[in-house]
């Protein structure tokens, strides 16, 4: 298995929950790690599958189409 | 010819080991921990042959024990983890008063088979020290078997005295044998428990230093010995290793003991089994000895293995006559010859049952011993850092598929505070609908990032305007 591991200093501890929710949401996910670094802040480490093309193919991205611009948000020649 | 015996015996153990997906540890020790972290001096390639033709790879140099790691947190505060930072020497060595010492105290440990009700000393079951290792998570051990063919010499080796024992009780010279691994226990630590400490070890600037030159003496050709003269003695390299690796141990398995069994398979005592059941308990320590012959003539363990009288066994020819005739006499001789070597093993090796065709021994420890290990390398680059981490068990194996593991060691950035009102707009989101994560993960990767998503709209790596990106691109709402 092909695995990527990544490290983020400093968070809030109350932001820790959400954060872990989010990596946790995520398909690649194997595991993580939370560190206290003590001030009130942590030490997150996650390990994930390495990252393939197959999943930005696979996931349908919400892409907005630009609509033309107004009369009035065209520049002024 | 001494040192061919010798290796045979390491190897042959190992392959034991091995058969049960486990790294072998030869010679057995109690001294190898989780955390425990080695200087592998081969490649890959080179470690899988070594394995193969060994059994066990050798540990030279063991360069530091991470300790603290956390036990408490990994199993939830049970297996007395909680009460005792010290996994696992409060298993090996009990504090004062905790240490078994009475039969309820053995009994709830599961550590005894029955109360002796004579008063005497309630022994462990297993190994021979009172601890507390019946308390930490078990494991077990399937039996293997072997041949033991004295004329053409013994098919195994392993590195137990009960065999050799069990062999000249049954005065035979072909014998069919089982070795089973008891008292098994097992802990360890996972990947992203170790990896922080290991990371933190490894970036220290002595240590550093100290791994560049290991890996410099060894790219070189010369021994590292040249440069660390201190520790070189440690160190034989030849001159086509080029790579140094750390490995990193896992998790352990110990086992309290070791119990071999023998079946004589002369053909003498083959074709007497055919012609007519014929074993006869001579003893079992467990059990009242028979009184007359005619009492022996049934297993009093209750088994469903047909016994014939002992009359039977003055038809089979190969036995010794002094174990054949009269059973009460052979239990005698047997129990001199334990009495013998225990006197030289401080009582190690503890009949379990024996009949006039097979025998069957109790090999305990004083303390559960490190029979094996899981562990994984990281391999040390030019700059003296640690490369990606591969799993060593599978490198040795020499397996192929879902085995290597690489990558990048680490990916660290740092949280941010600035545009709090947009980081925060971004993981509302998020946390509103957990499958959005999906789409913002696609969005960072046909940008070129991989980073998760939710740590990327938290750290440095997602800037002011990535951020103003991400949300009109993905319509992310106020």
């Amino acid at each position: 298995m092909e695995m990527d591991i990544y490290e983020i200093k400093g968070v809030p501890n109350e932001e820790v929950p959400d954060l872990i929710a989010d990596l946790q949401a995520d398909p690649r996910y194997i595991s993580h790690q939370v560190v206290p670094e003590g001030g009130g802040k942590s030490t997150v480490i996650a390990i994930f599958r390495k990252q393939s093309d197959r999943l930005a193919s696979a996931v349908k991205v919400e892409t907005i189409k630009k609509k033309p611009p107004t009369a009035s948000e065209k520049k002024p020649r | 010819m001494r040192d061919e015996q010798l290796a045979r015996v390491a190897k042959d153990w190992s392959l034991v080991v091995r058969a049960s997906q486990v790294i072998p540890v030869y010679p057995l020790t109690e001294d190898l921990v989780p955390g425990d972290l080695f200087l592998v001096r081969m490649s890959i390639p080179q470690q899988h042959r070594e394995y193969q033709r060994r059994g066990f790879l050798p540990m030279d140099m063991h360069l530091t024990r991470l300790n603290g790691l956390d036990y408490a947190g990994l199993y939830l505060g049970s297996y007395g983890t909680q009460s005792n930072s010290n996994t696992p020497y409060h298993w090996q060595f009990p504090p004062d008063g905790k240490a078994p010492t009475t039969v309820e105290d053995l009994r709830l440990l599961d550590a005894v088979e029955s109360d002796t009700g004579d008063g005497s000393k309630p022994q462990p079951r297993r190994h021979m020290d009172p601890t507390l290792w019946p308390t930490a998570p078990r494991a077990a051990f399937p039996s293997y078997t072997f041949q033991v063919d004295a004329r053409g010499g013994i098919q195994v080796a392993l590195p137990i005295q009960g065999l050799p024992v069990a062999l000249s009780m049954m005065q035979t010279d072909k014998a069919f044998g089982s070795v089973t691994l008891s008292d098994a226990y097992t802990y360890g630590v996972p990947y992203d428990k170790l990896i922080r400490s290991v990371q933190v070890w490894a970036e220290k600037q002595e240590n550093k230093e100290t791994l560049w030159m290991i890996r410099k003496g060894v790219m070189k050709g010369n021994t590292w010995a040249s440069v660390l003269e201190d520790v070189g003695k440690f160190i034989m390299l030849d001159h086509n290793r080029r790579t140094v690796y750390l490995r990193v141990v896992s998790r352990v398995y110990v086992v309290g003991s070791v119990t071999v069994a023998l079946i004589n398979t002369r053909e003498g005592a083959a074709d007497a089994q055919i012609g007519a059941a014929r074993d006869i308990e001579l003893l079992n320590p467990a059990l009242r000895a028979p009184k007359t012959p005619q009492d022996s003539s049934q297993p009093a363990n209750g088994s469903t293995r047909p016994s014939g009288g002992v009359n039977d066994g003055a038809k089979a020819a190969p036995t010794p006559a002094d174990l054949t005739v009269d059973p009460n006499k052979a239990a005698t001789n047997f129990q001199k010859a334990l009495e013998a070597v225990n006197a030289n093993l401080g009582g190690a090796v503890k009949l379990q049952w024996a009949t006039a065709r097979s025998v069957a021994l109790d090999e305990a420890f004083p303390r559960p011993l490190v029979v094996g290990y899981l562990a994984f390398d990281f391999p040390i680059d030019k700059d003296g850092s640690l490369g990606p981490p591969i799993a060593t068990q599978h490198q040795l194996e020499g397996t192929s598929g879902p085995s290597r593991i690489t990558g990048q060691v680490m990916t660290t950035v740092e949280h941010s505070d600035t545009a709090p009102e947009r980081r925060d707009r971004i993981t509302k989101w998020l946390a509103q609908d957990r499958e959005r994560v999906r789409v913002l993960t696609a969005w960072l990767a046909k940008r070129g990032i991989d980073m998760p998503a939710g740590m990327w709209a938290r750290s440095r790596a997602a800037s002011e305007a990535d951020l103003t990106d991400a949300i009109r691109s993905l319509s992310i709402p106020e």
